[in-house]
Order: C-alpha cells, then structure tokens, then sequence
C-alpha cells in the first residue's frame, strides 16, 4: 500500500501542465525535419524531460530544436510520435493502488490507441516503436508491445513470419529439434 | 525496419507481453528469436504458473467452475516450465493444486525462490511436503498459502524454521473455499513463535474460540511489527484486544461472527476500539452473521456512535470496506453521519464498500456516496429484502436501478464498481452505466454485477464500449455472454469478447502450432 499519504493535489497539478503545454518546443527528427510540441507533451519522453531539464529554463528550449539523433526517429515516426504524446499529455497520473503491473498488462488498449498504432506500413511501426523506446516513452513502446502481441496471438509460426516479414533461418534438423524440445507444450493440445 | 532490427531490449519489452505458452512456441519462428526468448525466460524472475501452461483441458465444467475447481498439477510440464527458468525468485500457482511431488523439481531447477503463492490451498500440501519446502526454502520471504489446511504443529515448523519471512497468509479465501471452511487443527497456540520480521500475517478461521490465538498473538514477537493482519474473530471482544495491543496496524482485515451479540452479553460497544489504530489506511470490517443471525433477525454489531468513534481520526485512510456476509438484520443504524464523516475527515479514501445488509442506506445515502468519489467502489444490497414477508418488504429497499446509474454519474473517477444482491437490480442498471461509461472514453472502467435480477442477457443493448469491461453472474452461476454473441441481435461484437472477463485468467491462449 502506499506510503504517500500526502500527494499532490490533482486539479492544481493538471492546471500547472496545461499552461505549460502551451509552451511550444522544437524536435529534430534524425532526417532533419523539425516539429513543434507542447513542453508538457513532449516531456512524457524522459530523454526529452532529462534534456529540459538539464537546460535550465524552459527559455531556453523554446528556441533551439532538441536534436533525436537515433535512425528510428524518422520525420513519419516523429510526426507519430507527436500526435500520440499531444493526445496523452493530460492522462490522469498513473495510480500505483490500482494500476499494479499485472493489471496494468492485461489492460486492453484503448480505442484511440488501436486506431492510432494500427498502421499498415509495418516499416513504420517499428520505427515508431524503436523511436519510442529510444525517447524513453513507456506508455507508448507498451501500446506498440501489446499491439503487436494482440497481432501474434492465436498465430502459428508460419503466419507470424509471414505476418512480420521474418525469413526462417532455421535447417531442417534445427526446427526438429526445437520442435522436440518443445513438444511437452502441444503435446496436450 | 523490421521487428528484428529492434534491439534486445524493445524486443524483449514485446515478448515480456505475450503469453508464456505463446512464448516458448514462438521460439521456432526463428534463430534471432529462439536467442532473445531463451535470454528472456532464463533471466525470468516471476512465474505464473497457470492453467494454460499447465496443459488444462477447459471443457465447459471448467468454464463455469473455473474458480472453484483447481486443475491437478501436470508434473512433467511443471518440470519443463521451471527449467527454462532457473533464475526465478517468485513462483504464483493459479488454479492449480499445488502437491508435495512438484518441491523436488522446483528445488532442484529454482533454488533462488524466495517467494511463493500457492492461490489454491485445499488439499494441497501435505505436512511432509511443507517440512521439505522450509528445509529447501530457508530464505523465503513471502509465503501465500490461503485455504491450506494448516495445523499448529506446521505453524511451529513455518514460524521456528522461515527466519527472513515477512509475509505469511494461510487466510481463508472466502471466494474459493468450501462453504463454512474452517482450519480444524489450528488453535492459533502456535503463532507466539513467529518470526519477528513478518509485517504482513493473514490468519485463517480457526474452529476454536478465539482466546488461544489472541493470547498467542499478543504474546508474540510479531505484536509490534506487523502492519498488516487479516483475522477472523468469533467474539467482538476479541477486536478490542486487537486495536490494543497493535495500535501500529496499517491495514487491517477483519471479519467476526459476533458471537458475544446476544440476550445474555453485548460487546457491540467494542467497535469503537478501532480508534487506537491511528495509522490505518485499509480498514476491512466483515460481518459474518452465520453465528449471530437468525433467521428472525437480530441487531447489528454496529451502532452508530461506535462506528463513528472508531472511523474519527483515521485521517490516512485510503480504503473502508464495511461488508457483509449471510445477515439477517432488523434494525440497522443509518449511515449518514459517517459518509459525511468519511468525506470531511479522510481525504485520501480511494476505495469503498458498504453493505444496505449491516446499514439503513436510503437514496440520500447513495447521494452521499456519491460525494465520496472514489475510484472503487462496491454496493452490496440487503439479501434480506429477498424475502417479501414483513419487516423486510422491499419497500425499504432504496438500491434501485436508478440509485446505480446515478451513483456512477457521481463517481467521476469510478474505475472499478460491483453492485451485488440485490433483486431490483436488471438489465436497465447495466444499460444506463455502459452509456455513462461510454462517455468517460479515457478511462478504463470495470463493471461487476452479481447476484441481480437478470432476465437475459440479450437485453443488454447497449454496446460494450472499449474502454469498459463487463462481469455479469446471477446466482453464483456466471453467464457466458459469448452463448449470446452468436448470430444473435445482440450488439456484442464477437471480435472484443476479450473485453468481457468471465472468468479471470490472464493467459488464455489455445495454442494452434
């Protein structure tokens, strides 16, 4: 159970972020490209929130693009990734009394969520995942794992390879093996 | 890019995602994966171990009994499981009977267990088997036994032998346990050896009076260290020894049957004992009235001055349950002044249960509860307003279709609400609360309805929305709203049957390779 008996109080907070959402800062994709987002938004990526705050003032940020050097951090992914943080900035905090992992893991995405990260460039989405995991955006590398589980489940082996474009590198001998060492969990099917 | 070309650590964040049966098929998909899955589960600390995993045939009995009938555990899986996962600390049994056979194969495979729950004790571990388990296991530190047929003599053996223990539960599991269970070789004499560290202990319901474990308790290292106790008590006397002598209680479970409540002695005074626990944030009060009810009905064990004085001052309360359990009630206290109580004085109140069986709740009452918004929140009707012979007409009966949905309005942080018993409940109740809900998009809601006056569930015409989940069970018998999705003019869409929980299980996945 919770330690902090006194947390902050919700509507103060929420106002304290809107406003500062209304600060507009610059992200540089690795392509080049440039796109504004408000503070509060783009500090849900703890690599941006460290950059920030390691500046100083919020002065400062508000002129100079934060430069995301990683590949995955293509124009399209971070246009993506932008919609996706703008949409969830104002998220009501996460509450540890409730919200305890195993519940949290078995949460169904919302539906905004699985309209938004149900694209049909596959090449796209990984890069918005790997350029998530890169931001350090947890809540949206976690709607990019339970998507892409959500698209495995129920699947065989061929369909999931066919499904993500994975060639089976695997010799004949090998999958046998695999395939014995695995047996003990179809065997009951 | 391509799945592959995400580094280990996203990937691994993916698979941690899937389900294990899921998993260990997908180590065939390819070498990268088969290398990253295998990384995965050998640094794999916590196990589930359930159902699924376990190769359970769930035929249609299981569907409807899941809950209460455990699977025999499937050695050679169990086996096959726990070797690809040697660095586990933490292994949980769910729907599956634990048994002496699987300790060998867990101790020789897992020797870093620290923590074990066992989620389904009956007839499970023998007293052979626990002595095993407290030689192999001398680190444990959390141990989850509810229902497990624990005598004094194991106790000795647990509390002389689990030095860095900290949390101990062989509670009973109402939900899971046979009607009226009871330890019958536990007197609770044996408790007073316990080891110091335990803060949190959960202690089954013992056939015996309640003198022996009290005293043993108060006797014991533990007094003073544990924060969190579950217990259940026959006399309310017992309660006041309680809030006494462990004023530094956090949480706090109790359930009593109130058998000093009658003509000859009443304790009910001592209630407000549970001032002296200044410090609690979990208070859960359980009035089991199988012992002090009959079925002409009988007084509460609580008045209002008590339950006033007991609740004053908690300011860092964060969850109140007041729920009931087989009563029969006549006269009940009005609960009022205490939701107003609740709402001035614990602002940090995050959960709340109350029973219409133990307190007069009248449409005003739900309008205060209202007030509390809190984010869980459980409304149990008066069961005996089932009955249509006077006193309990229905006429006092205010939980009615209209109270629910208003009440959810209310609840503007509602994250979780269960209404129970009550026979004015229907289908109307759980229209009204999926278009509420439907309206709060951003937050996940869960609604449980049991034991209400459900005709068919085809009446339900609103559709599910995303963001809510939707338990129905009528008479202990859960209804399978998928019989319903087919073909029918129900709204449900077959595609977000996931959605409806009928059972719980976290990894249902029938594996097709």
């Amino acid at each position: 159970m919770a330690d902090n008996a006194d947390h902050i109080d919700g509507d103060d907070n929420e106002d304290v972020r809107a406003q500062q959402n209304l600060i507009k800062i610059k992200l540089k994709s690795s392509e080049g490209g440039i796109y504004e987002c408000g503070l509060t938004a783009a500090k849900m990526s703890d690599l941006v929130k460290n950059m920030v705050e390691s500046l100083g003032t919020d002065a400062v940020v508000t002129t100079e693009p934060i430069i995301l050097g990683n590949e995955a951090v293509t124009d399209a992914a971070l246009k993506k990734i932008i919609e996706w943080v703008e949409f969830h900035w104002d998220d009501p905090p996460v509450d540890h009394d409730f919200e305890d992992e195993k519940d949290r893991r078995n949460e169904e995405l919302s539906h905004w969520d699985k309209q938004f990260i149900d694209v049909d460039d596959q090449a796209l989405l990984f890069d918005v995942i790997a350029a998530a995991n890169y931001m350090d955006i947890k809540g949206l590398v976690e709607v990019g794992a339970k998507h892409i589980c959500s698209k495995i489940r129920g699947k065989s082996c061929q369909e999931v390879r066919e499904m993500l474009k994975i060639t089976n590198d695997f010799t004949a001998e090998e999958e046998d093996a695999i395939h014995k060492e695995n047996a003990w969990i179809y065997a009951k099917d | 890019m391509n799945i592959n070309a995400l580094n280990d650590d996203c990937l691994s964040t993916i698979f941690s995602y899937i389900p294990l049966k899921q998993l260990i098929l997908g180590r065939r998909v390819c070498t990268h994966w088969r290398q990253t899955i295998d990384n995965y589960l050998t640094n794999e600390r916590h196990l589930v171990y359930n159902q699924s995993i376990n190769g359970t045939k769930r035929d249609q009995y299981f569907y409807k009994y899941k809950d209460n009938v455990e699977a025999l555990l499937d050695l050679n899986q169990f086996e096959c499981c726990v070797q690809l996962m040697p660095k586990l600390t933490a292994l949980t049994l769910r729907g599956i009977k634990a048994n002496d056979a699987m300790l060998p194969i867990m101790a020789t495979n897992c020797p870093n267990i620290t923590r074990l729950h066992v989620l389904s004790g009956e007839e499970s571990l023998t007293f052979v088997g626990f002595k095993y388990l407290c030689r192999k296991y001398p680190l444990l530190t959390h141990l989850d036994l509810p229902n497990c047929q624990l005598d004094d003599d194991l106790i000795h053996i647990i509390a002389t032998s689990l030095h860095e223990l900290t949390h101990f539960n062989f509670a009973t599991d109402r939900n899971r346990a046979v009607r009226n269970y009871r330890l019958s070789r536990f007197t609770g004499q044996t408790l007073r050896h316990i080891a110091p560290r335990i803060r949190s202990l959960m202690i089954g319901e013992s056939m015996y009076w309640d003198e022996q474990l009290i005293q043993s308790l108060m006797t014991s290292a533990v007094r003073h260290t544990v924060t969190t106790l579950q217990i259940h008590l026959i006399k309310l006397k017992s309660l006041r020894a309680i809030c006494d002598g462990m004023p530094q209680l956090r949480e706090f479970y109790c359930s009593f049957n109130g058998g000093d409540i009658n003509t000859h002695e009443n304790n009910v005074g001592c209630v407000r004992h549970l001032h002296q626990l200044k410090n609690l944030e979990a208070l859960e009060l359980i009035d089991d009235g199988r012992h002090h009810c009959g079925i002409n009905g009988c007084h509460s064990v609580y008045t209002l001055s008590t339950l006033m004085e007991a609740v004053n001052g908690m300011s860092r309360l964060r969850v109140l349950r007041l729920i009931d359990f087989d009563n029969w009630h006549s006269q009940k206290p009005n609960i009022d002044p205490l939701l107003a109580e609740l709402k001035r004085f614990c602002p940090h109140l995050v959960e709340f249960a109350i029973s219409a069986g133990l307190f007069q709740l009248k449409t005003e009452s739900y309008g205060l509860i209202g007030l509390l918004d809190v984010p869980t929140l459980t409304i149990q009707g008066d069961s005996s307003l089932q009955v249509a012979d006077p006193p309990y007409s229905s006429k006092h009966n205010y939980l009615t279709n209209e109270v629910v949905v208003d009440l959810l309005k209310a609840t503007k942080s509602l994250r979780r609400l269960k209404v129970e018993n009550s026979q004015q409940i229907d289908e109307e109740a759980i229209n009204g609360c999926l278009e509420v809900s439907a309206a709060r998009s951003r937050r996940q809601i869960e609604l449980i309805f049991c034991n209400i006056r459900l005709n068919s569930v085809s009446q339900i015409t609103t559709k599910l929305p995303e963001n809510v989940s939707l338990v129905v069970n009528k008479d202990e018998e859960v209804i399978d709203l998928d019989d319903y999705t087919d073909g029918s003019s129900s709204s449900f869409d077959t595609s977000d049957s996931d959605s409806i929980h009928l059972f719980s299980d976290d990894d249902d996945f029938d594996g097709d390779i």
